[in-house]
């Protein structure tokens, strides 16, 4: 089974890595995407207002079902560029790059929504906006990290290169993500413990955690949206480059074979 | 316990708010992108740096 997965998704990495047939994949794929995306958002967030609000925290915990589809996604996009960074190291692949820089400014958008919520669901819950405990101090630490290799892809160029210092970057940062999911357990903190992955199962109830899922698969579906779209960019910006550099050096030649005829 | 929808409506503001930007910002790189490669195909230019 799980054989299986993986060579099927081997297979489909093959088959996509070459920037011509993603650009042809994004172009048909992108409008299913967008529209699975917005279908689920729709019953997700239908589900989000139609549930009972929680007996303790009323209202408020109607926040949640956009924090922890972020909180989540936050961490999955660290996950794709941890990956991503993989490829860049041993394939040296151009797509796994594009799919690396691409995922840090999405991740670094999931992110922020996550603190923002927190700490606007904090502040009625705990009386304070923020407090230096162990998960919101990790969170923070993220956020931080996609900051920082967001501007160290925009200092360098599309180098092989800057690729392997931004993957390197990727690779050292992921100690953060198990700090993260554990920060709960290993330290006394205002933040309440897991309460979906349990392994004594969820301590939700069933009317609030259906919407939570659904909202969660409809942020994980729009992150891949918006993820393709960006590495579609990114291809397209990189052949635009590449034009504009031959367009250059076509204008220089051109210029030194004038100047040679009028010597 | 009204008081605390405003809290509830910033959160969902602040997500929607966002999530638009992020879209809107990959749709208007798309299409600027995509301008710009026309013209250079308008021009007969063509890709020789990458496998095709």
């Amino acid at each position: 089974m799980v054989g299986g997965s993986v060579r099927l998704a081997m297979s489909f990495l093959s088959t996509y890595a070459n920037p011509t047939r993603f650009l042809r994949f994004a172009d048909r794929a992108s409008p299913w995407l967008a529209g699975a995306t917005a279908l689920l958002l729709a019953v997700g967030l239908y589900g989000a207002f139609a549930a009972p609000p929680d007996y303790q925290q009323g209202e408020t915990s109607r926040i949640m079902y956009i924090h922890v589809p972020s909180a989540w996604l936050a961490i999955f996009a660290y996950v794709v560029m941890t990956s991503a960074s993989l490829g860049v190291l041993v394939w040296r692949h151009p797509l796994a790059d594009a799919a690396q820089k691409t995922a840090a400014t999405l991740g670094a958008a999931f992110t922020f929504i996550c603190l923002v919520t927190g700490s606007l669901w904090g502040k009625p819950m705990w009386g304070t906006f923020w407090v230096w405990d162990a998960r919101l101090t990790s969170m923070l630490v993220l956020f931080l990290l996609y900051l920082g290799l967001i501007a160290v892809r925009q200092t360098m160029d599309d180098t092989p290169r800057g690729a392997r210092i931004a993957a390197i970057m990727t690779l050292v940062g992921f100690i953060d993500i198990p700090i993260i999911k554990y920060s709960v357990d290993w330290w006394n903190t205002l933040h309440q413990p897991a309460s979906v992955f349990r392994i004594d199962g969820p301590s939700i109830s069933g009317s609030m955690l259906w919407p939570l899922i659904v909202m969660a698969l409809a942020a994980t579906l729009l992150f891949v949206t918006l993820h393709v779209m960006a590495i579609r960019n990114e291809i397209l910006r990189r052949r635009l480059a590449r034009l504009s550099m031959q367009a250059v050096r076509a204008g220089e030649s051109a210029a030194s074979e004038s100047l040679e005829a009028a010597r | 316990m009204n008081d605390y929808w405003a809290y509830v409506g910033a959160a969902y503001g602040v997500a929607i708010l966002t999530i638009g930007a992020l879209t809107a910002r990959i749709l208007l790189d798309y299409r600027r992108l995509r301008a710009a490669l026309a013209r250079f195909g308008a021009a007969g230019a063509r890709d020789e740096g990458e496998a095709s």
